[in-house]
């Protein structure tokens, strides 16, 4: 259906009318029952079902587009001895295409990926307790660990906004029954003052795996192929030990800098290397808490931090845009 | 913490690795190093060390690592001390038994205390600890050395009866050795001699009863205490010191000997004096660790981690650390970690030992986890929103993300929360401004449209998916909701029957929209929605630009709008109109281009195109506008 073309021709025939006879003429031509616009309508029914809707749509601007040149034509021979003619409403603007919002978009690459792998996804509260937000990863009470995160309470000291996306992973670990491999991003909390570079809204993303012989070389396997999957085959990664308290053993995961390819840059603070996340094979306390038996289980987890990331893929310099602040989509970028 | 080269090597004669190399090397097993600088002719590695590895605070942990990474002998400083024996005891007293685990303490007279000499300030300075005399700062270059804080009182003004105690609410307050006041709370962990608090044990020395250069008495201290409590006291007082970073951790009571004999030989060496009491010494039999036998199959290492590491690697690695190593049958050895390492406590820590010194990078990154696929454990309404949203997508909406926290002057409640749902507040949010968690993602799409508003954004149209929170009944509960908002209610209305239609749901007879500032809004419950699917619809993505990282902006400013009146002596076609004109300018300024007027004079067209300029100044959208449209740039 060519409806610009329809509503172009519409448009001249309805400026060159002089009378009224000749708009009625023209109005039954467009509008009428057997007219232009309705035999497009009755077209609509051959087209395939994912173009129906938008033709309708689109026919039905066009038709009220008509209406509007009409009336206003209308106007216009109401008023004798007025040759020109008055400006006609006529907005148009190209389709405005919707868009997903980059931490969306990032993290469903990332998912793709786990997808290819087997992994399903998953969820959990984000307003959750010390149990599973802490206790259940290894850290009790007062462990200096618990420094590595500032937390923001509802209800001190048991009620809280989760932290980390391993409270996910110890709701998963506690409900559902091995074997069986997540992948999951999810928004987290840290009581920090809100600025361009720190916020105390982020996001993780996290996977976990528990099977009968998962091993180390998985964990880092599964990564590499990850990370390649979203830089190249070029990109370099680099895995050190780390301590984490749910995990044991534990990893650091860097990669080689993007700006400088691991000279040493302002981007990665002149190390070379930029700090990707943690990981490591699941603490046998941990599945034990969540009823596993360790000895005949193994897992591993994973967590990356996505909001820098997106910053980076995305040029944006002030974190408070990823959330409710400047972000905005150009309307019909091709 | 800081390490010296010239410092370490002195531990490790036969240290020869390059600096980038032994930086490269600590990173991967453990010890990530965060920064190095060269200052004069000394070389400073900061490492971050893992909070589990409180013997690496000082440099003797980190040395004992590197020793086995290289396989190097590690050699102990020589500790010069004269027989002290036939003393008078000093008449110190731990009350708090409980949180004490371990005290040595010596009073040294006739002390000729001075400035320090230039290698001890030297090595201050490099960790960034200023330098007051010879005898405080031996002192600190123990605690860095060996990683075990230690203090020393002058003992004219403390007296020699010190007693470690937990407050009991007779002082109510203290003054540091900087003067700073700290008011006291019950509970505290302080040393005092009865009548006043001479330090908070394990953080912070007092004003009135320190070291300088006119001491000639001095009672030297190290201690260990009950983790906890050192911590606790840190975090409630908010003090926070070299001394207290190490203590709140475990350290190892059975070094302090070596440490305390080494200060006080230093001390003899360095400021004279003469040893004046016998050595106290509180280690009872209780708080002694007890060694811990752990398990251990020299094949663990390698299942853990999934190559071959040859078993008797994984023995000599124990052996290095320090582990008493013994064979109790084919494939099971009994392993005593050693006091300094109270991290090494089950069989996997061990494992971990061996493998980051057999080293992660050798593990092979082209074996992925195996791509079986097992059962699908995703949750339906994960299912659902992936489908709700790429559905609102189609139909030209934006996804926003927004803060679930508000301001009490943000709040709504979604019309689907039970009428008794109470609204949910944190406690110690420091952005205090943003008390209050969201219960109704209209909070957030308000806030949204009025950012957008401000940016002069046109054709605002946008949703967001996301958890709401609220309480019944005291009891904290969150829901999944889709907020909606668009610039005409009548076409919200109607995009929302065709999202209903494409879920394939029958649309409610009635769609209730909220007026907005500029807009329309509506909200839905979508952990009740789901329940109304009998299966959810694969809905992919049909309309999307091909660079979705070009399309999302970070708007610095303003859009600027400018109108240009073009005249033809043809009709144009807008589509084509706007594509010609749009190819004249330069995407990174350009956010739109629209008809927004047509005017027919005989046979004149006359179009209206107004052109959204963004990222960019009002005046350099001016100067584009007159270089794309000519005079026909109307401003």
């Amino acid at each position: 259906m060519n409806l610009e073309k329809t509503l172009t021709a519409a448009n001249k025939e309805i400026s060159a009318v002089k009378t009224a006879s000749d708009l009625e003429k023209v109005r039954i031509k467009f509008l009428g029952r057997a007219g232009l616009v309705n035999q497009l309508f009755k077209t609509i029914k051959d087209l395939p079902p994912e173009e129906k809707k938008d033709a309708g749509q689109e026919l039905n601007l066009v038709k009220n587009k008509i209406e509007a040149l009409i009336s206003r034509q209308e106007k216009q021979l109401d008023k004798p001895g007025k040759t020109s003619k008055k400006p006609v409403k006529f907005y148009y603007a190209l389709p405005k295409l919707g868009h997903l919002h980059p931490i969306t978009i990032t993290a469903e690459e990332i998912s793709t990926f786990f997808k290819s792998l087997g992994f399903s996804t998953y969820e959990g509260p984000e307003i959750e307790t010390d149990e599973y937000c802490f206790r259940r990863l290894n850290v009790p009470t007062n462990h200096p660990a618990r420094d590595m995160q500032d937390t923001i309470y509802i209800r001190k000291p048991e009620i809280l906004l989760r932290t980390q996306a391993s409270a996910i992973e110890t709701r998963l670990l506690e409900k559902e029954t091995p074997p069986f491999k997540a992948a999951f991003a999810a928004r987290v909390y840290r009581n920090e003052k809100v600025n361009k570079s720190n916020h105390f809204i982020f996001h993780h993303y996290q996977a976990v795996a528990v099977d009968k012989d998962i091993t180390l070389k998985d964990l880092i396997g599964t990564l590499d192929a990850l990370f390649k999957k979203l830089y190249g085959d070029e990109v370099v990664v680099r895995y050190r030990c780390k301590y984490y308290p749910e995990v044991e053993p534990g990893l650091g995961l860097d990669i080689a800098c993007f700006a400088c390819h691991g000279q040493g840059c302002s981007l990665c603070k002149g190390v070379g290397w930029i700090e990707m996340g943690g990981a490591g094979i699941i603490h046998p306390r941990v599945l034990s808490m969540a009823g596993i038996d360790p000895k005949i289980w193994h897992g591993f987890a994973f967590g990356l931090g996505l909001d820098r990331w997106v910053m980076a893929k995305y040029q944006i310099g002030d974190i408070r845009t990823l959330l409710g602040g400047n972000l905005a989509y150009k309307p019909n970028q091709p | 913490m800081k390490i010296i080269y010239s410092e370490i090597k002195k531990l490790l004669p036969g240290l020869n690795q390059p600096v980038k190399k032994l930086v490269q090397d600590l990173t991967l097993i453990g010890h990530f190093v965060d920064g190095l600088e060269e200052e004069g002719n000394s070389v400073v590695i900061s490492l971050e060390v893992k909070q589990n590895r409180a013997d690496c605070l000082g440099y003797w942990g980190v040395a004992k690592d590197l020793a086995v990474l290289y396989n190097l002998n590690l050699e102990e400083p020589k500790i010069d001390l004269p027989n002290i024996t036939g003393q008078k005891a000093l008449p110190i007293r731990i009350e708090a038994q409980k949180q004490v685990t371990r005290v040595m303490a010596v009073k040294i007279n006739h002390l000729n205390n001075q400035p320090s000499p230039k290698w001890l300030k030297t090595i201050l300075s490099l960790h960034d600890i200023n330098s007051i005399n010879t005898l405080v700062d031996l002192t600190n270059y123990i605690m860095l050395l060996w990683g075990i804080p230690n203090h020393a009182f002058d003992a004219r003004k403390s007296t020699d009866n010190l007693i470690w105690e937990t407050n009991q609410g007779k002082f109510d307050h203290f003054a540091s050795f900087d003067g700073t006041k700290i008011a006291l709370e019950k509970g505290t962990l302080q040393i005092s001699n009865g009548k006043e608090v001479l330090s908070l044990a394990g953080i912070v020395g007092g004003q009135n009863f320190g070291v300088s250069l006119n001491t000639k008495e001095a009672i030297v201290e190290m201690a260990i205490y009950h983790p906890t409590r050192v911590r606790l006291d840190s975090k409630s007082l908010k003090v926070v010191t070299e001394a207290s970073i190490r203590l709140e951790k475990q350290l190892d009571p059975e070094l302090v000997p070596t440490a305390f004999n080494h200060l006080i030989s230093l001390i003899l060496k360095h400021c004279q004096g003469k040893v004046a009491s016998s050595i106290f010494n509180y280690y009872p039999k209780e708080k002694k660790l007890s060694p811990h036998t752990i398990n251990f199959n020299p094949k663990g290492p390698a299942t853990i981690a999934g190559v071959n590491i040859d078993e008797g690697f994984s023995l000599k690695t124990l052996k290095s650390l320090g582990c008493l190593v013994n064979q109790k049958e084919k494939n099971s050895w009994l392993v005593v970690p050693p006091s300094l390492r109270p991290d090494l406590e089950l069989e996997e820590d061990l494992a971990e030992e061996v493998i980051r010194f057999w080293g992660y990078q050798n593990i092979p990154t082209d074996q992925p986890i195996s791509a079986e696929i097992l059962p699908n454990i995703t949750p339906q309404i994960l299912h659902f929103i992936e489908a709700a949203q790429n559905i609102l997508v189609n139909l030209g909406y934006d996804e926003i993300r927004s803060w679930p926290l508000i301001k009490k002057s943000q709040f709504l409640k979604a019309h689907f929360l039970p009428e008794e749902a109470k609204a949910i507040y944190t406690q110690n949010n420091i952005n205090d401004h943003y008390p209050l968690m969201r219960a109704s993602i209209c909070s957030s799409l308000k806030i949204q449209n009025r950012q957008y508003q401000k940016l002069k954004i046109p054709q605002r149209r946008f949703f967001e998916i996301g958890k709401i929170f609220y309480q019944n009944e005291e009891q904290p509960q969150e829901r999944w909701s889709l907020g909606i908002f668009d610039q005409s209610a009548k076409k919200l209305i109607r995009k929302m029957k065709q999202f209903y239609h494409d879920l394939g749901i029958k649309p409610p007879e009635k769609i209730s929209i909220v007026k907005a500032d500029g807009g329309a809004m509506m909200e839905i419950d979508l952990n009740q929605l789901v329940k109304n699917l009998s299966r959810i619809p694969k809905i992919t993505i049909t309309k999307s630009p091909q660079r979705v990282d070009q399309a999302a902006q970070e708007l610095t400013g303003q859009i600027v709008d400018l109108d240009a009146n073009l005249i033809f002596s043809q009709e144009k076609d807008p589509r084509e109109l706007i594509e010609e004109y749009q190819a004249k300018f330069d995407p990174d300024i350009l956010w739109q281009l629209v008809v927004l007027d047509f005017y027919q004079e005989e046979k004149v067209y006359k179009y209206t195109l107004r052109a959204f300029y963004y990222n960019c100044s009002a005046k350099v959208a001016k100067k584009t506008h007159r270089e794309v449209f000519g005079n026909l740039g109307a401003e």
